[in-house]
């Protein structure tokens, strides 16, 4: 009771932050940092510490948050599936990857010591453990709102960065939960008919398909991001559910994702090197995208720079805090997430920064400002 | 609620739905026997069953024409402990976390529907009825414990004082009756008439009432059968200060929710969420009492403001997922294997309450010249018995050691037979009074 009175006044205080005038009218910021950043205050090792145990009291609510807003993301995948014609614009971007990459792992390995030292990942620059380890911050802090496909390099890193001593991350860790994201998915189609409007009864099934197969992913020892992905993109690829275009079905991902913000905060444990590592990681990744743009590769109005070039993939923190929630959590997807955080919030900062400087000579169509 | 009632459910959709279940049940062996992969049980996974299960059965019972809550109830013992248990009873307790808030919305929503205009309308028959309740039901079952003690084994030895206060402590529990029940059924049938009015005025009542009497009774039951405990008025004191704090609590916190849906108004299902939860645990740190409370801030909200229809708005369009995991974990906490041990003896004590109640209900309405609809099926609402009457035997079963666990047993054995009929018996009335309504049109 108590763990939910706490994250209930957590949650009230970041939609009052999130609903100040200032920070409604701008769309570069991604305004997950500010729950972000609460969390970071409210956290065990934190400015205002909460108990660690009231943080673990709701955990199985994040899972289900993880797994909702994945699902909602899972029903727009089917909008983005890479085509041809997509691959002339995401070959720069891959071309940009490769640097940022190289540079995450130069990073790495040069702030990394402690981790090395700490016997988590074998020490040198080309060990597997390190290049895999790269590729999984490297892949989510790149990752765009355009392009969220780079984030499946994050789940090829798992299987180089868990191996014994740490627990392994096999196939099955895979397949299991996407497997169950189908079967809902057919069990979905059969309650519920794909000309259904998103009344009580299909929000209801949604509600308890998602639970379900939290617990069933959960209960496997696996991802349930993974879970709620491959939901949503059966409900939308294969069955084409009217459920899943309803606009009270998408607005509920941000409350939601304000949640999955606000305990990511909360796990985090702040050192120099995850703040040093983070801002640093943030500043080549905005550098890189600039070179992009400045150089030609990559063509994009500003209000596309704004939207969808600069700001993180949405999917990334979610995946993220799966992982350090799932029987692979420890000192590493502690230090992954930490690294992550501080990305996502100084990326914000800068892209709002960004904004500001540029509001001046930007015309706005008023649709984008209201999405 | 409301588009639940509104579904319309035919045997391909039933049929599919069950179609369903088997898949994921069969994937659930699937996984665990060929493929030799262990899941764990956890409370999500307890949920998540219970809710679509609770669909499932909820579409059953209501193409049968039975409430949709009966299939709540049902889905929750097929899994729970007694039969399947995929849901197990440690998960059970994990998930009353969500009863707090289905216990606070259901009370809320039963304060705004209490209006002036209702209570003035039924003021007699409400009055009546909750001292007939009190006197008929109350004497009837300690009368009748008296007489059955012989073949109740844990009084064979007592006193007749003894046997008496006993029998007073189930007697009391009799009375009890089921808020939860009640406004659930009437958020399904959408039903409004003196019935439905009769019903939620004195499921209330008696919940303020019950806790009084049992206070007294307790404290006679607990002197009579250990005899170096004195009867103590001090507790009683308690209580009736407890009371006059809760009714002003309530009063506070329905101003304290004018007041936001008046001047803020936003975010309401949060603000729902978080009174509910708050001002639960507020309650249980104060000792006040939960319902009280929030049916007091539902009828200042109702009464004094025209802020009511946002309130039960709010409250219905989250009630849906929570009623089914409220009655469905409260299926699975129903023990069905004490209920077999010592049937002949629940069998009869369930038959002398509902006869009691009937009798009850009879006198009430005939002193009150109350109209015929309500004289035939008053009796209706008052059958079923949930969460109250659970919570009071626990009591029971902690503060009287001599005979607590058996009559705990004993009452939890009546309360499942009177969940499991009351609330189709409670839906058939409500069609009939709106029959007898329509012929008279």
């Amino acid at each position: 009771m108590n763990a939910i009175l706490i994250l209930l006044g957590m949650f009230s205080l970041t939609l009052f932050v999130s609903n100040l005038g200032f920070l409604t009218k701008v769309h570069a910021f991604s305004f997950l940092s500010i729950p972000l950043a609460l969390g970071i205050i409210f956290a065990p090792d934190g400015i205002i510490p909460i108990l660690p145990s009231t943080r673990e009291d709701l955990s199985w609510a994040l899972k289900v948050a993880l797994t909702w807003t994945t699902f909602l993301a899972g029903t727009q995948l089917s909008e983005k599936t890479p085509h041809w014609g997509h691959l002339f614009k995401l070959l720069p971007i891959f071309l940009g990857y490769s640097l940022f990459y190289l540079i995450s792992l130069l990073l790495i390995s040069y702030f990394g010591h402690d981790l090395f030292q700490m016997g988590f990942i074998k020490p040198g620059l080309y060990t597997p453990e390190a290049l895999a380890l790269a590729l999984f911050i490297s892949s989510a802090l790149f990752s765009s709102q355009e392009n969220p496909f780079l984030l499946s390099l994050v789940f090829v890193s798992l299987f180089f960065i868990f191996t014994p001593p740490l627990p392994n991350f096999d196939i099955y860790d895979l397949t299991f939960p996407l497997a169950t994201g189908l079967v809902m998915g057919a069990v979905c189609r059969l309650i519920i008919s794909p000309n259904a409007q998103l009344d009580t009864p299909s929000r209801l099934t949604l509600v308890g398909l998602v639970i379900l197969g939290t617990g069933w992913t959960v209960g496997l020892g696996s991802l349930e991001v993974l879970f709620g992905l491959s939901l949503g993109w059966a409900l939308s690829f294969i069955h084409k559910y009217g459920i899943c275009q309803d606009p009270d079905l998408k607005s509920s991902d941000i409350p939601i994702r304000f949640i999955v913000a606000l305990f990511a905060g909360l796990y985090i444990k702040m050192t120099l090197t995850l703040f040093a590592l983070g801002l640093t990681l943030a500043f080549c990744r905005l550098l890189i995208k600039f070179l992009l743009l400045n150089s030609g590769l990559r063509r994009a109005k500003d209000i596309e720079i704004l939207t969808s070039l600069l700001p993180i993939s949405k999917l990334a923190l979610p995946i993220l805090l799966s992982l350090h929630l799932s029987p692979f959590a420890g000192e590493l997807t502690h230090f992954i997430l930490g690294v992550f955080c501080i990305g996502y919030i100084t990326n914000d900062a800068l892209t709002l920064l960004i904004e500001l400087y540029k509001r001046s000579v930007l015309t706005v169509p008023e649709t984008m400002i209201h999405e | 609620m409301s588009d639940n009632a509104e579904e319309k459910v035919d045997l391909k959709l039933v049929a599919k739905s069950i179609f369903a279940i088997l898949i994921i049940l069969l994937s659930f062996w699937l996984i665990e026997n060929p493929l030799g992969k262990d899941i764990q049980r956890n409370s999500l996974l307890a949920l998540g069953l219970l809710v679509l299960g609770g669909i499932v059965a909820g579409r059953i019972c209501q193409l049968f024409g039975l409430p949709s809550l009966t299939g709540y109830l049902g889905a929750g013992m097929i899994f729970g402990p007694s039969a399947m248990n995929i849901v197990d009873s440690n998960q059970v307790e994990q998930l009353r976390l969500v009863n707090s808030l289905a216990l606070a919305m259901i009370a809320l929503q039963a304060g705004c529907e209490f209006t002036k205009e209702m209570l003035e309308k039924n003021f007699k028959s409400l009055i009546h009825a909750t001292w007939t309740h009190v006197v008929v039901v109350g004497i009837g079952m300690t009368t009748l414990f008296i007489i059955m003690k012989p073949w109740i084994d844990f009084v064979g030895e007592m006193s007749l004082i003894q046997v008496a206060a006993v029998g007073a402590l189930f007697a009391t529990v009799a009375v009890s009756k089921s808020p939860a029940t009640v406004v659930a059924i009437l958020g399904e049938t959408r039903i409004k008439n003196p019935l439905a009015d009769h019903s939620l005025g004195i499921v209330v009542i008696l919940d303020v009432v019950v806790l009084v009497l049992f206070a007294v009774v307790l404290a006679f039951a607990k002197s009579s059968l250990s005899p170096e405990t004195p009867i103590s008025l001090n507790a009683l004191g308690h209580l009736f200060s407890e009371i006059i704090a809760s009714i002003a609590a309530g009063t506070f916190f329905g101003l304290f929710m004018i007041f936001y849906l008046r001047f803020i108004d936003r975010e309401r299902m949060l603000f729902v969420v978080a009174i509910s939860y708050g001002l639960t645990a507020l309650c249980s740190y104060l000792h006040y009492d939960t319902l009280l409370v929030f049916v007091v801030a539902g009828f200042v909200v109702t009464n004094f403001s025209k802020q009511a229809d946002k309130m039960i708005l709010t409250i219905e369009s989250l009630s849906s997922v929570v009623m089914i995991v409220f009655f469905a974990t409260a299926g699975a906490s129903l023990n069905l294997l004490d209920l077999t041990k010592v049937w002949q003896l629940v069998l009869i004590l369930t038959v002398a309450r509902a006869l009691t109640t009937w009798l009850a209900e009879d006198v009430a309405h005939r002193i009150a010249e109350s109209p015929k609809m309500l004289r035939k099926f008053g009796v209706t609402p008052f059958i079923s018995q949930a969460g109250l009457s659970i919570g009071l035997s626990m009591i029971i079963y902690e503060r009287v050691p001599e005979v607590g666990p058996k009559i705990a047993t004993l009452i939890i054995s009546v309360v499942t037979i009177n969940q499991i009929f009351g609330p189709i018996l409670f839906k058939w009335g409500l069609n009939q009074s709106i029959k007898i309504e329509k012929s008279k049109v």
